[in-house]
């Protein structure tokens, strides 16, 4: 609510205080033309535009830049305004170039629809215009800074939103403006290029058309398109994007500004990675096998054939011998109808998300050890806490723009951030205060390190968390092998080190703690997440969050896509409602989880699978086991979109259609559910999930008349928390938070039981998995644009080891475990430890998991050069 | 007749080394001051006695540094601002070259009266010499003693750090210099926040120029009094005037505030070059406006010439005799404002540039009658619409020369030549 | 009855005499097709696309003839050339659908589209009013000076085409 009232052209306009002139009137609906203003960044005044008279002080201010006091008189409108402001925009114009024929912004450009607004229509200058060429024998003035973006010097206006952008809100450094006067010109440093995570944001702020993509060059007229808004399904940020289309074409995304989650940047993933909607290797029509060969054929022959087939297996082996796995990035109404399918239709309860996990687990541990998941907490909270720590996640690569979030926190709070990762990460070298690098596996014991120094702290005030004296103690007390220097041998991280980490953190009023995927996939998993849980209530206040894997995991988790509950995350005792809504039978107990699966394939318990948009054959850690087994299948059903490893053992595929061509709603790791609209209809012959389910369940026997996806929402939504929207229509701009109770009330301390690892003497190094820059999942390589970024996988390797083995920047080398072997071309990362080696997981051509045994706790490798 | 306050000991060349300058009486008013005199105490004599920047704008020193919050928890900063560039100015070079001591002690003097306990030096990149000297002799500072931590054991630190400048005439402009000193490109800033409460690291800062700095030690030794007793009613003191242009003998002239400009011109510089008749006098730097010969009795102070129509600016007078082209003058004087420009705001940016293109034209003779018209307007668009005074500076000499010589500009249009050069015969350029 | 009278004697002699007055004039009638008379100076007709004097197209596929057109008769779509330049790389007239208004031309930036006098170009089929680019550029090397008074005559202004009293 306002405080105080300014007066603006004579109206009355509500301000809250500390807001400038122009977020006042822009508020209350009063158009002030603006360049170089963006609301997320610092005002600088720089384009001279918002002039407006204010009475009483004697030269015109800058509405974006004067704070608003009680009793102002602003006029926008008045003679000395108007004519300073033609002025502006004939000073701009005097030298900016007539290209708007061939200008890819020309109906989007602000220049153009200010001076149509305020501008004079004749001109007085005679002189010629100042040009930088780039070329002499081109007439176009084109330099292309970057693998994806192209300047065009003359048109700029000088307003610095792309390197305030770059420098502000990336805190990277690939952009600058050089020269003075007239002559400033925006490039990046000498010798370099534009290529940071989130650079595409300076194009669609680039008021004029000096910053443009190649996605967008002269491809389209935007007028000519029809703008979709959907959500980005590449990770769990789930920012909110608009596809831009014509024909039935996408021609590019930007960002639809969403203050609760991405303020209006998107990272470059996001941006260019619709691009595998049009990828001429989607698979087009469905396919069977017909001697030992995958051949094309149509929707009534595929569907008989899964029907014969079924109906075989099901008279032998019941309902269990049937297993369905689901891929995290699909929406969540094709998650609830593929687990509704399988538990009611197919009558089997196998079902799984998860492919990283290696460790079997009894129904009974499974439950128990649910108990400590995430806390209820939004990027706002990040923004609000004094001290974020970033435990196991390549935050940059793998939620970019919660590691926007971060840098947000770190500029205008001077939050500290503390970075505990197996690797160095690019969040480290641009954000962080203190980064520690523990060798993998042994995190829980750095943190129970950790909880040991903050308690020995002077400054620790036992009163101020909730345990008691003896609870400390005796935590302590076991404690003591992981402690001090007895910890430091175990993680190899120094003494003096945690203790820094330690200091910040016993002074923290606030902490976010948010754990990402080297925690998933840490040996002692489920241990690292009982000691997270610990230091949280060693902290006067602090939230944890365990980042997801993919972009819709919150929603496979919460709507049934796992063995041991139901959807809404209910448990197996409330079967009956789901019967009831069902109108039939599902199976008694709970299934098995993905090794389970696995290994009951193996023991032929199994024999029939419905592998919706997933590849366990590339992604679960053991790939040559998965192999087999899967080879084992009598049937294997695969619905995807591409020709994927798992894909090709299939006896039987069906095309999917992609994020944009499907309606949906999805989970980001807030818990809130967005709505995605269907921006192309399906191409070629491919099927949006709902429609393939119901289809499925129809040929199997029982209908559900439910083959759109707001059908499916309908019955879903009981499911969700009172009051929450029903239909699409009525999901606004900020989702809804599908949230439990506070499930983390500070429990009883965990102790921990640590075994080092047995060292093998053949293979000595250590092997990380990670994204490549510009890449995230598997779905990323079928960009064009974002494989010029990186095009070919690598083998990241420390610069004391490539010293050893004689290998430098590109050089072939050979990466081998018990299990396999890969070959890369290496390359040689700063300040990387030694005996580690980084494989990027984006790249078909390099497998990770064939170098992966799944009875092993930490993998290891040996290195050697071709 | 010159009053040598300043430059008293200019003329010895031993002057920059320590030996010379404490036997000249060099650092007295240091010791002075951290003996005797407390921080607020100091303000109010610099206050009482009147003195006003010297860098151009003339605001009261001793006000400037009331500005200062006392009870902010943040450090404060005092910066000597040497990157002297106005066209015409050369006043700085002569005391950092001649008695840089005198410039140090002046900023330990003002350091001190502020609180702050790290000075900054900005010296313009080409002053070689300058810098030199200078770094010279704040390590000869620190080697006596009256730098570095507990001075002369009163318990006061203080520590100067010399950064030289890249070349660019935005940089004496405070908020410019204060980002060229953080190691950002020199671009000005917005004000408020005023550097004095956010400046340098957003911390309180203070910019004086060399010759207010270098007036401090005098205004301490010799007392608020007697320093008021020099020059006018509202202008105190002295300034060194560096004359430039069509005179017998240019150079830098200390003088009391309230000399005649005549007497300066006529009399200490010699007069004009061959005795022609004078044709225009630019009383204070570039940035200020043109004065005709009829104003030559104007007295120099900081009233006094604003009631003649210009400013007293940075000191610089630049004498022109008849024959001068004045749409010359005021194209060179267009490109180096179009050249200096930081770029930051369009207007500057663009204008600065478009007017000197303008004027280029005129001068070659390809000019149309419009362009007057369209250059004063160019100059009201800019003019109180920048972020920093560049941008008024470089209208100056566009409207002044306008409104004083408008029928040079019209035969240059009308004709296509200059008519200075048709009348005296000149070989054309 | 001498109304009648009337009638007999003056108004059906003057009727007859008109008749025979113009039986013996020569006719306006244009024995099209083997006598055309030349259209209008502003006679809309079928368009062409212009080029430069060094035989490069002038289009470059801005869409502005596209987003005047109030039929909806123009399709395009832009590609880049090897020096970078933009240029249509497909670029289609429904001549059926187009009203010939002209607004195409009045909206064109290049100087790149113009209506031209040809009116000939009945056919039987629909598809054969598609005019591609193929058929709307005019053809190189010219045959007849184009008819059009350009005011650019080259892609940018270079010092050498520049007019004279614009040099300083």
């Amino acid at each position: 609510m306002s405080d105080f009232n300014i007066t603006v052209n004579g109206r009355q306009v509500p301000v809250i205080k500390g807001q400038t002139v122009l977020q006042a009137s822009l508020a209350a609906g009063i158009d002030i033309p603006v360049f170089c203003w963006h609301p997320q960044l610092v005002p600088v005044g720089a384009c001279r535009i918002c002039l407006v008279e204010i009475e009483k002080l004697p030269k015109l201010q800058v509405a974006c830049a004067t704070i608003a006091s009680e009793g102002m008189i602003v006029h926008t409108d008045s003679p000395k305004t108007i004519k300073v402001r033609q002025g502006v925009l004939e000073f701009i114009l005097a030298h900016h170039p007539l290209d708007c024929p061939t200008c890819d912004k020309g109906g989007e450009c602000d220049l153009q629809n200010l001076t149509f607004k305020y501008g004079l229509d004749y001109s007085r200058q005679h002189e010629p215009k100042h040009r930088v060429i780039v070329d002499a024998n081109s007439t176009f003035d084109d330099l292309q800074i970057g693998p994806e973006i192209i300047r065009n010097q003359n048109r700029c206006i000088h307003c610095y939103r792309c390197t305030r952008i770059v420098d502000e809100i990336a805190f990277e450094d690939d952009l600058g403006a050089y020269q003075r006067s007239y002559h400033t010109e925006i490039l990046p440093p000498p010798g370099r290029e534009i290529r940071n995570l989130y650079s595409g944001n300076i194009v669609e702020y680039c008021p004029v058309g000096a910053l443009t993509n190649d996605d967008w060059r002269y491809k389209v007229r935007v007028w000519l398109t029809k703008q979709t808004s959907v959500i980005c399904p590449h990770c769990p940020d789930g920012c909110n994007m608009k596809l831009w289309n014509f024909h039935n074409k996408l021609f590019r995304a930007t960002s639809r500004a969403n203050e609760n989650i991405d303020n209006g940047f998107i990272c470059d993933i996001g941006r260019y990675g619709y691009q595998y909607v049009a990828s001429p290797d989607r698979i087009k029509r469905p396919m069977v096998r017909r001697s030992g060969e995958l051949v094309e054929t149509s929707w009534e022959e595929a569907l008989s054939l899964i029907r014969k087939q079924t109906d075989d297996i099901k008279s032998k082996l019941s309902g269990s011998g049937f297993f369905g796995f689901i891929g995290d990035i699909r929406t969540n109404e094709e998650i609830y109808a593929f687990q509704r399918l399988l538990r009611r239709v197919i009558g089997s309860n196998n079902i799984d998300h998860r492919f990283h996990r290696r460790r079997r687990l009894t129904p009974g541990e499974e439950v128990s050890s649910r108990g400590i998941e995430s806390d209820n907490a939004e990027f706002k909270d990040i923004e609000n806490a004094d001290v974020i720590v970033v435990l196991g996640s390549d935050l940059h690569s793998e939620n970019p723009i919660t590691s926007l979030r971060v840098k947000r926190a770190v500029k205008r709070h001077n939050a500290k951030v503390i970075l505990l990762n197996p690797l160095p990460t690019p969040l480290g070298k641009r954000a962080a205060t203190l980064e520690v690098i523990y060798k993998q596996g042994t995190a829980a014991v750095l943190l129970h390190g950790l909880i040991d120094a903050v308690v020995d702290l002077e400054r620790f005030d036992p009163s101020a968390i909730k345990l008691s004296a003896a609870e400390i103690s005796d935590f302590r007390k076991a404690n003591a092998a992981y402690a001090g220097v007895r910890g430091s041998e175990i993680t190899g991280v120094d003494v003096t080190l945690v203790a820094r980490v330690a200091e910040i953190l016993a002074a923290a009023q606030n902490v976010f703690i948010l754990a990402g995927s080297y925690v998933e996939r840490d040996p002692l998993r489920d241990s690292l997440h009982l000691a997270v849980a610990n230091l949280q209530s060693f902290c006067k206040s602090a939230r944890k969050i365990f980042l997801p894997p993919d972009s819709n995991s919150v929603g496979a988790a919460f709507f049934g896509a796992e063995p041991t509950v139901l959807p809404g995350r209910q448990s197996w005792g409330k079967k009956a409602i789901y019967e009831d809504l069902w109108h039939g039978p599902i199976p008694d107990a709970p299934g098995k989880d993905t090794i389970g699966i696995l290994e009951a394939i193996d023991e032929d318990e199994i024999e029939c699978g419905l592998v919706f948009n997933a590849d366990p054959v590339r992604l679960f850690p053991d790939g040559e086991y998965v192999r087999s087994v899967m080879e084992k299948l009598k049937l294997l059903v695969v619905i995807d979109s591409f020709m994927t490893d798992t894909a090709r053992l299939a006896d039987v595929i069906l095309p999917l259609s992609t994020f944009a061509e499907i309606e949906g709603t999805r989970v980001n790791w807030e818990k809130r559910m967005q709505y995605s609209q269907r921006a192309i209809p399906p191409l070629h012959e491919s099927k949006p999930g709902c429609e393939i389910i119901e289809l499925l369940a129809d040929r199997l026997g029982v209908k559900f008349n439910q083959s759109k996806p707001s059908d499916v929402y309908q019955e879903m939504a009981r499911f969700f928390p009172t009051g929450a929207p029903t239909t699409y229509a009525a999901i606004g701009r900020d989702g809804f938070l599908i949230r439990s109770a506070e499930t983390n009330k500070p429990g009883k301390l965990a102790y921990l039981r640590f075994v080092a690892p047995a060292i093998d003497t053949e293979y000595r190094f250590i092997l990380l998995v990670g994204n490549a820059d510009h890449h995230r999942g598997t779905l990323t390589e079928r960009n064009e644009i974002l494989m010029k970024f990186t095009g070919e996988p690598f083998v990241g390797i420390s610069e004391a080891d490539a010293t050893d083995l004689a290998v430098s920047d590109g050089d072939l080398v050979k990466v081998e475990s018990k299990y396999g072997r890969v070959v890369g071309k290496a390359m040689i990362l700063r300040d990387f430890p030694s005996k580690r080696v980084l494989l990027p997981e984006n790249f078909g051509e390099m497998s990770t998991n064939i170098l992966m045994g799944r009875q092993d706790k930490i993998d290891m490798i040996k290195l050697a050069k071709m | 007749m010159e009053t040598k306050l300043l430059t008293q000991h200019v003329g010895d060349p031993q002057q920059h080394t320590m030996e010379r300058a404490i036997e000249h009486g060099a650092y007295q008013a240091w010791q002075k001051v951290l003996k005797e005199i407390a921080p607020a105490d100091l303000i109010q004599i610099v206050k009482d006695s009147g003195l006003r920047g010297r860098g151009g704008a003339g605001f009261p020193t001793g006000l400037k540094w009331s500005f200062v919050p006392k009870d902010s928890l943040k450090s404060k900063y005092l910066c000597c601002n040497a990157d002297e560039s106005e066209p015409g100015t050369c006043k700085d070079r002569v005391l950092l070259e001649g008695d840089p001591h005198a410039v140090v002690e002046g900023m330990m003097i003002a350091s001190y009266a502020i609180g702050c306990h790290t000075a900054f030096f900005y010296i313009r990149g080409e002053y070689d010499i300058g810098q030199v000297r200078m770094s010279k002799a704040i390590a000869d500072a620190y080697a006596k003693g009256f730098l570095g931590k507990n001075i002369l054991g009163s318990g006061y630190d203080l520590d100067i750090v010399v950064h030289r400048g890249g070349g660019a005439y935005i940089c004496g402009e405070e908020t410019a210099l204060l980002s060229s000193l953080e190691g950002d490109k020199g671009l000005a800033r917005l004000k408020p926040p005023f550097p004095a409460v956010e400046g340098l690291y957003r911390c309180p800062t203070i910019i004086n120029n060399v010759e207010t700095l270098a007036n401090l030690p005098h205004i301490v030794v010799k007392g608020a009094q007697w320093f008021a007793s020099l020059g006018t009613e509202k202008s105190k003191g002295t300034r060194i005037f560096s004359v430039s242009g069509h005179v017998k003998n240019p150079g830098n002239y200390e003088l009391e505030l309230g000399y005649s400009l005549r007497d300066l011109v006529y009399g200490l510089a010699g007069g004009i070059l061959d005795d022609r008749p004078l044709k225009a006098i630019i009383p204070g730097g570039s940035s200020t406006p043109v004065l005709l010969p009829d104003k030559i009795d104007t007295k120099l102070d900081f009233e006094s010439v604003a009631a003649a129509g210009s400013m007293l600016g940075s000191g610089a007078v630049i004498v022109m005799h008849e024959e001068t082209c004045i749409v010359w003058v005021a194209e060179i004087l267009a490109h180096f404002y179009m050249h200096e420009s930081c770029g930051k705001c369009t207007p500057c940016r663009q204008g600065t540039g478009w007017i000197y293109e303008i004027l280029r034209r005129i001068e070659a003779g390809y000019g149309k009658m419009e362009d007057i018209d369209t250059l004063l307007d160019i100059a009201d668009n800019i003019e109180g619409n920048t972020i920093c005074p560049l941008g008024d500076a470089a209208v100056v000499p566009v409207i002044s020369t306008i409104k004083l010589f408008r029928d040079e500009y019209v035969y240059h249009i009308e004709h296509g030549k200059c008519k200075v050069h048709s009348q005296f015969k000149l070989r054309t350029k | 009855m001498f109304r009648v009278l009337k009638q007999i004697f003056v108004a059906i002699p003057i009727g007859m005499f008109t008749v025979l007055k113009q039986a013996f004039r020569k006719p306006v009638t244009i024995q099209y097709p083997f006598e055309k008379e030349p259209m209008m100076p502003r006679y809309r007709g079928l368009h062409f696309l212009e080029r430069y004097e060094d035989g490069s197209e002038r289009c470059v596929c801005c869409g502005l003839c596209a987003a005047s057109c109030p039929a909806d008769a123009i399709y395009m779509e832009p590609a880049e050339t090897e020096k970078g330049e933009r240029y249509a790389k497909i670029y289609e007239i429904n001549e059926l659908r187009c009203i010939f208004c002209g607004f195409c031309e009045e909206a064109c930036p290049e100087e790149a589209i113009f209506l031209g006098k040809e009116y000939e170009f009945a056919d039987s089929q629909r598809d054969k009013f598609i005019y591609t680019k193929e058929d709307l550029l005019v053809k190189w090397p010219r045959e007849i000076p184009s008819p059009v008074k350009f005011i650019r005559k080259d892609r940018r202004v270079t010092w050498e085409n520049l007019p004279e009293e614009q040099k300083q």
